[in-house]
This record gives structure tokens, C-alpha cells and sequence, in this order.
């Protein structure tokens, strides 16, 4: 009886002990029986585009992709999330579902904002893909495509190739910014500037477009139907650097007329911080190093470090908003700038009226 | 069974526990650490996302700049006419003008012009009606021309009317009895301004014929 009772009480004990065991394994146990099922066939493609990632946040561009054997097309895929991965490279995961996996491949990948290539191995692409060679296998394929740089600027609505009308539309929207779809900020990052003129003016430079595919009876998208032998100037024109030099701020004090004999320049020597408020743009920051000025006094008295503040600060209260349409203007609160002058008797040439130039370093 | 079998039975499933339980551990907290590194950049991703997004002085000042030249330019079409010099017997000069409104200006534009057989480009000069021309191509029977606005820092020049767009120097390769005939392909020319087409068609001319 005593033995039938301890039976009962080991049996129960191991019972629960199993149930325990279960509830830990159970994630485990559903990973390796549904896996095999769920996953299929999958290509992992890596692809670089043109263009700086590292400071954007999350860029990722929908992909159309085309599977050609040496028939014609395979299969189709759009509308496929293109996206940057730790190393600024970027990732492309193709279900390939039931495709022949018997039949050699190539794949024509095309993203939005950018025009395509067909690859028929992971060295052969645009004109030297003559014929699919890309082997597929059961489950999981990696092709490493990065060696190539996808070229930009084929906007919306795509039409296979960067035309006049691309770098338009990207000059007409200049400046915009947005939390969402912008066809014209070809980066993504969020705001449409010189960047993406530049990237844009590249390839037009390179006379890019897609690339012509030859299989059978395949065609991709269409090809601008230029180019031989091409005379290309590229000339970039990079634009923009956020580089700077200084915008100076002389002011428009009249010239002191030689016959006043205590008529001089003041010299004055900059540092410091400037702050500009830039609206949607945020707050600017620029440093003031050693900036070297001047401008014209009739004596000496007027040469000193609290005018030559109030004119530094008349000037760049003028120039700012006249620059920007009104939309930056001068922190005066922040800004805070230190000034030692310097007087030199005589004639005196007026210093240039600035530019609209943003020269200075950031803060 | 018999108690001692249990025991062992029992033993056996205690091990196996405790083991699974060791390498679960692990693998937990593998897939912590990984989740945890991807919260950090999502949550790194969304405070950028909050932040305006990086526009330069010279950004805002070119948009400035921008905003006032087109506002300032006379809305009208343009369209492209043409000229010819005779050079020698079998050798021309065709100058593309940039037409319309002195005051208006265009973005971008493309060119294209189809040669007949029997002509070829021998040189191809751009004019000064667009500030830059990334795009200069020639083949056999096409010549393909693109004036783009530059922009440099916070400069912005457009392109305006009343100038030359392009200089061709063809030759005949062919001796016809017809004139050779260079004509303008009218769906890949355009002339654009914020991303209207802007090109007069009426006025834009169809083609040049080289006696």
C-alpha cells in the first residue's frame, strides 16, 4: 500500500516536473516544427546606393524585383522594403515561393528614387549580364551585389531614366521638409536640399538609366534610347558644403572723407558665438574665430568694443532676414560675441557688403 | 516500477531540467541583449526623427534666393529656334537659341535632335543659356543635350531666354540629292520650370534642312 502510495506521488511528481520542462521548450519546440514550413525559399540581396546614410534616420525605399531566367520573366515582385543596415549597406529580402529552384537566375532590382540594374551573377551586371546565372537554393540565398552603386534621381513617376524633368522637380521642391514621402528628397532625409540636387546631377551627368535586359523575350523597364558614344562633361557641381566662410558683417557707415583729419579704420577682431533662429529649421549655432573686420570712423572715440558690437549685431539683424526671406533672424540673447578694435588713421575703403553666404564653422 | 527506478527516472528528467534550464538561460538572454540594442537604435531613430532636420544657413538662404527669382520671372513658355551658317561645302553651323520672354527663366532642360543618315556632329559647344549642361551626348544619329540650373552654396542661376543653347557642327557623310535634315524629337525635349513642362510646341521649330 505504502509502495502504491509512493508510486502515485513519484508518478505525479515527474508529471508536473514534464508539464514544467514543456511550458520552457515550448517557443523552442514551435520554432523548429514550424520553420521548415513557414520560412520557403528566401534571397537576401545586399545592395549599395549612391548617396550618405549614416546620419539618416531609417531610410528604406520600396523595391520592384524581377526574376528572369534565359525564357524571359520569372517573377515579379514589388512594392519590396529596401532597408539600411549597420553598416550603411542596404538589405533586400525576397520570398521566393515557388520558384524552379533547377533554372538558372538573374535578378533585376529596381528601387524607388533610383534606376535599375540586372545582375546576372554577383559580379555581372548591366552589359556584361548576357546570360542568368545566379544558382538558387532551398531556404536561404545571400547575394552580395554591393561592389555596385545603384545611381539615383529616376523620380517618381519612374520612367527608367534621369531626365531634365527629375532635376525640376527636385529644384521645385527645394527646401521643403517632411515626416513622410517626399519623391523629390532622394536621401530621405527628410528635408530636399542641395544633397539631393547633387545626387540627382550626378547621374544625369552619367546619363543613367535602367539597364536593358536581353533575355529571350524579356524586357525590363524601358531604357532612354540615347547614348553611344557619349561626349559626358560630368560636372558635378557639388554645391553645398556646410563648410564655411565667414559671412562678414560690414556695415554701411558712410566713408569718412579724408579732410577730417581724426577720420580713420577701426579694425576689429571678432570671437565668439553666433545664433541664429532658423523657424522649422531649428536654432544655428556658428563660431566667430578670430574674424577679422572693419570699417570706417570719424575719430577714434567711435572705435571701440561696444559700437563695434552694435554694428556687428545692425548687420547681421539686416543680412539675416534678407537672406532668408525673413525666416532667420538673429539670437541676440544667445549670441555672444567679443570684440577688440583696433583704429588706423586715414583714408578708409569701406568693407564689402556681405553675400548671403554662410561661412562660418558650427558651434 | 519500483521506487528505485523512479529515482533514477526521476534523477534523469532533474538533469535534463536543469541543463535545458542553463541553456535556455543563455539564449534568453542573448535575445535580451539583441532586443535590447534594437530598442536603443529605434529609440536613437525616433529622438532624430523629432529633431528638424538638417538644413544649413546656406540651405535657407539658397531657398530664399530661389523663391525670389522665380517669383520675380515672367510666367511664360519658351521654345527653342534655329540657325544655320554655312561653313564650307559639305560642313554647317546650327545654333539652338533658347527663346521666350527676356524675363523668364526655365530650370532644366532636354534636347534631343535626330540626324538623318547622311550627317554626323563633329563638335558640339553649349551656350550660356543654362549655367551647366551635365549632360552632353552624341551618338551616330542622335544628339541628346541637358541645361540644368546651377546651385552652389547659397548661388542659384537659372536659365533664361534669349540665348544660345547649343552649337552643333555637323558634316555630310553621305552624298544625297535631298537635303540632309536634323529634327527636333518632340517627347524626349522639354524645357522646364518647377516641373512643368513649359515648352511651346507651336513656336518650337520641327526641324533643320542643310542645303
Amino acid at each position: 500500500m505504502i509502495q502504491k502510495r509512493q508510486t502515485q506521488i513519484w508518478f505525479l511528481f515527474i508529471l508536473i516536473l514534464m508539464i514544467m520542462l514543456l511550458s520552457f521548450f515550448q517557443q523552442t519546440i514551435r520554432r523548429f516544427l514550424l520553420k521548415s514550413r513557414a520560412e520557403g525559399n528566401e534571397l537576401t540581396v545586399k545592395l549599395k546606393l549612391q548617396g550618405h546614410f549614416e546620419q539618416i534616420q531609417i531610410p528604406s525605399y520600396k523595391t520592384k524585383v524581377v526574376l528572369y531566367t534565359s525564357e524571359g520573366k520569372a517573377k515579379e515582385l514589388s512594392d519590396q522594403q529596401l532597408t539600411k543596415d549597420a553598416e550603411n549597406f542596404f538589405k533586400l529580402l525576397v520570398s521566393l515561393g515557388d520558384l524552379d529552384l533547377a533554372k538558372l537566375y538573374a535578378v533585376f532590382i529596381k528601387p524607388d528614387k533610383y534606376v535599375g540594374k540586372i545582375f546576372c551573377s554577383s559580379n555581372q551586371t548591366g552589359a556584361d549580364c548576357k546570360s542568368p546565372a545566379i544558382i538558387l537554393k532551398p531556404r536561404q540565398n545571400n547575394l552580395d551585389l554591393s561592389q555596385f552603386t545603384f545611381l539615383s534621381g529616376d523620380l517618381q513617376v519612374q520612367d527608367g531614366k534621369v531626365s531634365a524633368f527629375d532635376l525640376s522637380k527636385i529644384i521645385k521642391d527645394l527646401g521643403k521638409i517632411t515626416n513622410d514621402y517626399l519623391e523629390s528628397d532622394v536621401n530621405g532625409d527628410r528635408v530636399v536640399d542641395t544633397v539631393d540636387y547633387s545626387l540627382a546631377l550626378y547621374s544625369l551627368g552619367q546619363n543613367a538609366g535602367d539597364d536593358v535586359v536581353n533575355f529571350a523575350s524579356a524586357s525590363a523597364s524601358p531604357t532612354p534610347s540615347q547614348t553611344i558614344s557619349p561626349t559626358p562633361d560630368l560636372t558635378v557641381t557639388p554645391t553645398h558644403s556646410s563648410q564655411l566662410t565667414p559671412t562678414p558683417t560690414s556695415p554701411t557707415t558712410p566713408t569718412p572723407t579724408q579732410s577730417q583729419s581724426q577720420a580713420g579704420t577701426c579694425n576689429s577682431t571678432l570671437n565668439g558665438k553666433i545664433y541664429v533662429n532658423a523657424g522649422v529649421f531649428g536654432q544655428k549655432c556658428r563660431v566667430l574665430d578670430n574674424e577679422q573686420h572693419h570699417y570706417c570712423v570719424i575719430n577714434q572715440s567711435e572705435c571701440n568694443a561696444t559700437s563695434c558690437l552694435a554694428k556687428f549685431k545692425e548687420t547681421a539683424k539686416q543680412i539675416l532676414p534678407a537672406c532668408s526671406n525673413g525666416l532667420a533672424t538673429l539670437d541676440e540673447q544667445k549670441t555672444q560675441v567679443d570684440c577688440q578694435t583696433q583704429f588706423s588713421q586715414g583714408a578708409c575703403t569701406p568693407e564689402p557688403t556681405p553675400g548671403c553666404e554662410d561661412n562660418r564653422p558650427a558651434c | 516500477m519500483s521506487s528505485k527506478k523512479l529515482a533514477y527516472f526521476f534523477l534523469f528528467f532533474l538533469a535534463f531540467y536543469l541543463i535545458s534550464l542553463i541553456a535556455l538561460k543563455e539564449y534568453y538572454e542573448k535575445k535580451l541583449a539583441k532586443l535590447s540594442a534594437e530598442k536603443k537604435t529605434l529609440q536613437e531613430d525616433l529622438k532624430r526623427q523629432s529633431q528638424p532636420p538638417n538644413v544649413s544657413l546656406n540651405d535657407i538662404f539658397l531657398l530664399a534666393k530661389k523663391n525670389k527669382l522665380v517669383n520675380q520671372a515672367k510666367k511664360g513658355q519658351m521654345y527653342f529656334s534655329a540657325k544655320t551658317n554655312k561653313l564650307g561645302k559639305d560642313e554647317w553651323l546650327v545654333i539652338i537659341m533658347l527663346e521666350g520672354d527676356p524675363e523668364s527663366i526655365a530650370d532644366a532642360s532636354d534636347l534631343r535632335l535626330d540626324l538623318d543618315g547622311s550627317i554626323e556632329t563633329a563638335d558640339l559647344t553649349t551656350g550660356d543659356a543654362f549655367p551647366l549642361y551635365p549632360r552632353k551626348v552624341t551618338s551616330n544619329n542622335a544628339v541628346l543635350i541637358t541645361g540644368i540650373t546651377s546651385i552652389n552654396k547659397s548661388n542659384i542661376t537659372f536659365g533664361s531666354a534669349g540665348k544660345t543653347f547649343v552649337t552643333l557642327k555637323v558634316k555630310k557623310t553621305q552624298v544625297l540629292k535631298v537635303p540632309a535634315k536634323i529634327s527636333i524629337d518632340p517627347k524626349e525635349t522639354a524645357i522646364y520650370l518647377n516641373a512643368e513642362n513649359i515648352l511651346d510646341q507651336t513656336k518650337n521649330f520641327k526641324e533643320i534642312l542643310l542645303y
